[in-house]
C-alpha cells in the first residue's frame, strides 16, 4: 500500500478500515473521481422536515413569552439532535466519504450556528441539506445564493432585523441596517478580508440586501422571502457598479457579481488549498485553482478535480491535522461496529468535549484550519483520552498490530508499530493506533 | 515519569530566566511578569450591578427599584452612598483591608442586548461584536512576552478572550475515564517522531501533573458537582493554588454564569443572592489558596453587561446596559468605589432603561494593566485594544 492511498481515504475521504484499504490503493486518483463523476448523489437520505416548516416554528420565538420560548428551543434541539444523528451515520457508512467531506468543507466556509442564538438549533441540518449538499459538485454562485436565501443564515447574521432606512416599513417602524450579513458575505465568504471592499461597500451592500427576509408568523410564517415594504429604494453602488435593479433582482445581480470576482477566485482557492493541501499551501498551488476557479465559472466540481491532479497533493503524506469531527468519523470508519453499539447521545457528548460539536463554531468565520488550532494541550489531552475510551468500547481480542498494518499501509512509522506490539493490551494497543500521530493527521 | 517532570521543570525555569531578559522589544516594564498575577473573572450573562452594589445614597433609590430595592438595615454600607449585597460579606473584608475597588455605572462599548455578541466585544476588546481575531488577553501575553506556559483558562474550552496567536492553555476537570500511566507513556514515545505533538504533548502533561499536583487527585474528573454552579469555587481555589505555584502559570481566567435573572432575581435571599455568594466564596478561596501571592495579584471581575434600572413584570430585570466591574487582590489601591455616578432620574437613565455607562470598562483594564505591568499607553491603546487612543485610562488603582 502506498502514501497515495492513503491520501485518498484520509485527506479527502474520512478514512477507512483495513479491507478499504485495498480497494482504494489500486486506483487512488480513480477512487476519487468516482466519486465526483455527474449524476453522484449529494443528498441525504431520509424523511427530514423542510425549511419552511421549521422556519415557521422559529418565527414564533420572537412573540412567545417564557414558557413558550423554552418549548421552541427544546423543539428545535431535539430536532438538531436527530439530524446531526442522521448526518453521522451518512458520514460513517458512506461509500462517498469525499462528497462528506466537501459538504463539512463548504459548511464551514459558509458557517451557521446556533451558539447565542439557541431558537435556531432546528434549521441547522435543513441549512445543510438545503444550501449546501445540492451545490458541492456544482456552481459557487448557485451556492452563495442558496446560503443567503436560507432563513439559517438570514436570522444568524441578522439580515431579518436589517430596515431600509427609507423603505416604508423602515420609515414607519424608525428601523435602519443591520450590516452583519453584508460584512460576512464580502469578509468570510467571497472576496476575503483583503479582497479590496470599503466599509461604504458594507453598508451599500446592506442595502441591497434589505428585504431579504423570513416570512412574518402574522402571514402563517414559513421560510425564506424577499419583502418590498422592507427593502431599501433606489441605485446602490458596490464595488464602484451601480446596481439600479428593483426589488429582489438587485441583490442576486450583487451576489453573482461577488460570486465571480477575482478576490473571490483567490479567496476560495487559498481556502481549498489550505484544506487539501497543507496549512501553508504554495503560491503556485494556489494560482492553479484560482485558474480553475475563474476559467470554470466557479465550478466546484472542477476545483475538486484540478486537486486531484495536481502533483504536490500527493508528495506528503500527513500535512493536515483531522479535526475532531473527522477524527470521530474515521475511527467509526475503521471498526465494524454494530448499529447502536455506541448511542449517537455520546458521540455528542464526545463532540462537546473535543470542542467541535457540528454547528457550534465560535464565530461566523467558522472552525479554523490549521494544526496549531487544533492541539492546544488540553486538547490533545482530551484526544489521548478520547482514543482510550473509544478502544476500551471496542474491546480488541488481540493485540491490533497486524490491523494497523493494513489500516496504515506505507505511512506508519517503524517506531509506531513497535510501540503498539508493546503495548500492555490489545485496548492500548488500539488507543495507541488511534493516537498516534499518523492516525491523527491526514 | 519523574525524569519527564523533572525535565518539564527544569524547561519552565529556563524558559522563566530567559524570558526576564526578553521583554517587549524597546520597552522596560517596571513589573516582570514573573511575579506579577492577573486573574479575569467573566460573569456571563448579564450581571445586575445594583443588585451587588446598591447605591443607597441616592434617593431615587429605593423608588426606581421597587420590589428589587434592598433595604439599607441589610446592605454591607462600605461607602456612604454604596452598598454590597449581604451575600457579599466577603467583598467588604476585603474592601476594609484595601483590597477591593468597586467601578459601577461601567460598561463596555457595546450598546445592543445580545449576550453572545455583548460578550464578544467584552472579550475581543473590539467595538464590534466580530471585530477582532484575537481576545485582548492573549494579546496581553503576546505583548508582555510571557513564555508559553504563562496563561491558563480554567474551564472547558478556550473563552474567547484568551483566543489568539499567543500560546495559551486551558484547564478543566477531565470528563473521560482515567487513562493508565503505561499507556500515557506509549503515547509520549509514539510522539517523539513528530515535533508538534511531542511538543504540546509534553506540555499536556505537565498541566496534568500539575493538577493532581494541585487538587490531590479527587477533583481532577469531571462530576455532578463539577458542572454545578459550585465550580466556580472549587475552580478559583485550584487556581489560586497553581497560580501560588514558582512554576505556575501567571494569567488566568475563571468563568461564572447564572447572571441572566429575567425572573424572580430575589432580594436579600433568592436566586441572585446565591450567585452572588458564590462568586464571593469564589474571590475569597482565591485569596486563600493564592497565599503570599496574593500581595501581587489583581483580578478583574467584568461582566457583558448590566440590566435595566427597574423591575420587570416578573421580579426580575432585563439586558440592560452599565454594570459594576469589581476589582480584588493585594497589589490594589483599593477600598474604593471608583465612579462618576450618572444618578437614577428617568431623565439620568439611557434610553430611560438602564443606568447610564459613564466608565469604559477599557479604561478600567487599561488603568490595571498600565499599573501592574508597567506597559506603555501606545501598546494599551494599538495592540490590547486597538484603536482605542480616544479611551482613557483610570489612574490610581494599583499599588506602585
Amino acid at each position: 500500500m502506498t502514501y497515495q492511498s492513503y491520501i485518498a481515504a484520509h485527506r479527502f475521504g474520512l478514512g477507512a478500515g483495513g479491507g478499504d484499504m485495498r480497494g482504494i490503493s489500486q486506483n487512488p486518483k480513480g477512487w476519487l473521481k468516482a466519486q465526483i463523476k455527474s449524476g453522484t448523489q449529494t443528498a441525504l437520505a431520509g424523511s427530514f422536515k423542510t425549511t419552511d416548516e421549521i422556519t415557521r416554528q422559529v418565527s414564533k420565538i420572537k412573540a412567545a413569552k417564557q414558557a413558550e420560548r423554552r418549548k421552541i428551543i427544546k423543539q428545535g434541539v431535539a430536532l438538531y439532535s436527530d439530524e446531526m444523528e442522521a448526518r453521522f451515520q451518512h458520514a460513517i457508512k458512506t461509500e462517498t466519504p469525499l462528497i462528506e467531506r466537501l459538504v463539512m468543507f463548504w459548511s464551514n466556509h459558509f458557517a451557521v450556528s446556533f451558539k447565542g442564538k439557541p431558537y435556531i438549533a432546528g434549521l441547522m441540518g435543513a441549512y445543510e441539506r438545503d444550501a449546501i449538499r445540492p451545490h458541492v459538485l456544482g456552481k459557487f454562485s448557485d451556492m452563495l445564493r442558496a446560503v443567503v436565501e436560507h432563513p439559517a443564515m438570514l436570522v444568524y447574521l441578522d439580515n431579518v432585523q436589517s430596515f431600509g432606512p427609507n423603505s416604508v416599513a423602515g420609515k414607519r417602524r424608525n428601523r435602519g441596517l443591520n450590516e452583519n450579513l453584508a460584512r460576512e458575505i464580502l469578509e468570510l465568504h467571497t472576496l476575503g478580508v483583503d479582497g479590496g471592499y470599503t466599509q461604504k461597500d458594507v453598508i451599500e451592500f446592506a442595502k441591497i440586501l434589505t428585504g431579504w427576509t423570513i416570512k412574518p408568523p402574522r402571514q402563517g410564517g414559513g421560510g425564506f422571502e424577499f419583502i418590498k415594504y422592507i427593502h431599501e429604494p433606489g441605485e446602490h453602488v458596490l464595488l464602484g457598479k451601480k446596481y439600479n435593479q428593483s426589488n429582489q433582482a438587485q441583490g442576486i445581480a450583487a451576489l453573482n457579481d461577488l460570486a465571480r470576482h477575482p478576490s473571490t477566485a483567490r479567496f476560495i482557492a487559498t481556502k481549498m488549498a489550505r484544506h487539501f493541501i497543507s496549512d501553508n499551501p504554495s503560491k503556485t498551488s494556489i494560482r492553479k485553482l484560482e485558474r480553475t476557479f475563474i476559467n470554470s465559472d466557479g465550478d466546484l466540481r472542477s476545483m475538486v478535480d484540478t486537486l486531484i491532479n495536481m502533483p504536490e497533493v500527493w508528495k506528503n503524506p500527513l500535512p493536515k491535522i483531522k479535526k475532531p469531527y473527522e477524527m470521530v468519523v474515521s475511527c467509526f470508519r475503521l471498526m465494524d461496529i454494530p448499529d447502536n453499539k455506541i448511542p449517537f447521545k455520546r458521540v455528542a457528548q464526545s463532540l462537546a468535549l473535543l470542542d467541535h460539536l457540528p454547528f457550534q463554531a465560535p464565530s461566523p468565520k467558522g472552525w479554523p484550519d490549521t494544526t496549531d488550532d487544533w492541539l492546544s494541550p488540553n486538547a490533545m489531552m482530551n484526544r489521548v483520552e478520547w482514543c482510550h475510551a473509544f478502544a476500551q468500547i471496542i474491546r480488541p481480542k488481540e493485540n491490533p498490530l497486524d490491523f494497523a498494518r493494513g489500516a496504515f499501509g506505507s505511512v506508519v512509522s517503524a517506531d509506531t508499530l513497535t510501540w503498539i506490539e508493546r503495548a500492555p493490551s490489545p485496548v492500548d494497543g488500539l488507543a495507541l493506533m488511534l493516537a498516534s500521530p499518523e492516525w491523527q493527521r491526514r | 515519569m519523574v525524569s519527564r517532570r523533572d525535565f518539564i521543570k527544569g524547561m519552565c525555569s529556563t524558559a522563566a530566566l530567559a524570558m526576564a531578559g526578553t521583554l517587549y522589544p524597546g520597552m522596560v516594564f517596571a513589573n516582570a511578569i514573573t511575579d506579577r498575577r492577573l486573574v479575569v473573572v467573566i460573569l456571563r450573562g448579564g450581571m445586575d450591578g445594583m443588585a451587588a452594589l446598591a447605591p443607597y445614597g441616592d434617593k431615587d433609590y429605593t423608588n426606581l427599584r421597587g420590589d428589587l430595592a434592598l433595604s439599607s438595615d441589610a446592605l454591607l454600607r462600605v461607602d456612604p452612598f454604596f452598598g454590597l449585597h449581604p451575600s457579599l460579606e466577603p467583598f467588604a473584608k476585603l474592601y476594609e483591608k484595601g483590597e477591593m475597588i468597586a467601578i459601577p455605572a461601567s460598561a463596555s462599548p457595546y450598546r445592543e442586548r445580545s449576550h453572545f455578541d455583548a460578550q464578544n466585544v467584552l472579550e475581543l476588546g473590539s467595538n464590534s461584536p466580530n471585530g477582532l481575531d484575537s481576545g485582548w488577553l492573549n494579546r496581553l501575553v503576546g505583548a508582555i512576552n510571557a513564555n508559553e506556559d504563562a496563561a491558563l483558562a480554567f474551564g472547558q474550552g478556550l473563552p474567547t478572550i484568551m483566543r489568539g496567536s499567543a500560546s495559551v492553555n486551558s484547564w478543566a476537570p477531565s470528563a473521560l475515564p482515567d487513562v493508565g500511566e503505561d499507556y500515557l507513556s506509549l503515547v509520549e514515545k509514539v510522539y517523539a517522531h513528530d515535533k508538534v505533538f511531542s511538543k504540546n504533548f509534553a506540555k499536556a502533561i505537565n498541566i496534568q501533573d500539575m493538577s493532581m499536583d494541585a487538587m490531590k487527585g479527587n477533583e481532577r474528573k469531571m462530576t455532578r458537582k463539577s458542572r454545578s454552579p459550585q465550580a466556580f469555587v472549587t475552580m478559583s481555589k485550584t487556581a489560586g493554588q497553581w497560580l501560588a505555584r514558582p512554576d505556575g502559570p501567571r494569567i488566568a481566567t475563571l468563568e461564572l454564569g447564572g447572571w441572566d435573572t429575567h425572573v424572580q432575581q430575589g432580594t436579600e435571599g433568592g436566586r441572585m443572592a446565591n450567585n452572588l455568594s458564590l462568586f464571593a466564596r469564589g474571590i475569597d478561596e482565591l485569596k486563600s489558596s493564592l497565599g503570599s501571592a496574593w500581595s501581587k495579584t489583581a483580578v478583574i471581575a467584568i461582566t457583558e453587561f448590566g440590566r435595566t434600572a427597574r423591575p420587570n413584570g416578573n421580579r426580575g430585570t432585563d439586558h440592560g446596559t452599565a454594570g459594576t466591574a469589581f476589582l480584588f487582590g493585594g497589589a490594589l489601591k483599593g477600598g474604593r468605589v471608583v465612579h462618576k455616578w450618572p444618578g437614577l432620574k428617568s431623565a439620568d437613565l439611557y434610553q430611560g432603561r438602564d443606568l447610564r455607562p459613564t466608565i469604559d470598562i477599557r479604561e478600567v483594564v487599561k488603568g490595571v494593566l498600565s499599573e501592574h505591568y508597567g506597559i506603555p499607553q501606545s501598546v494599551l491603546s494599538q495592540q490590547i485594544y486597538p484603536d482605542s487612543r480616544n479611551v482613557g485610562l483610570v489612574k490610581g488603582l494599583i499599588r506602585t
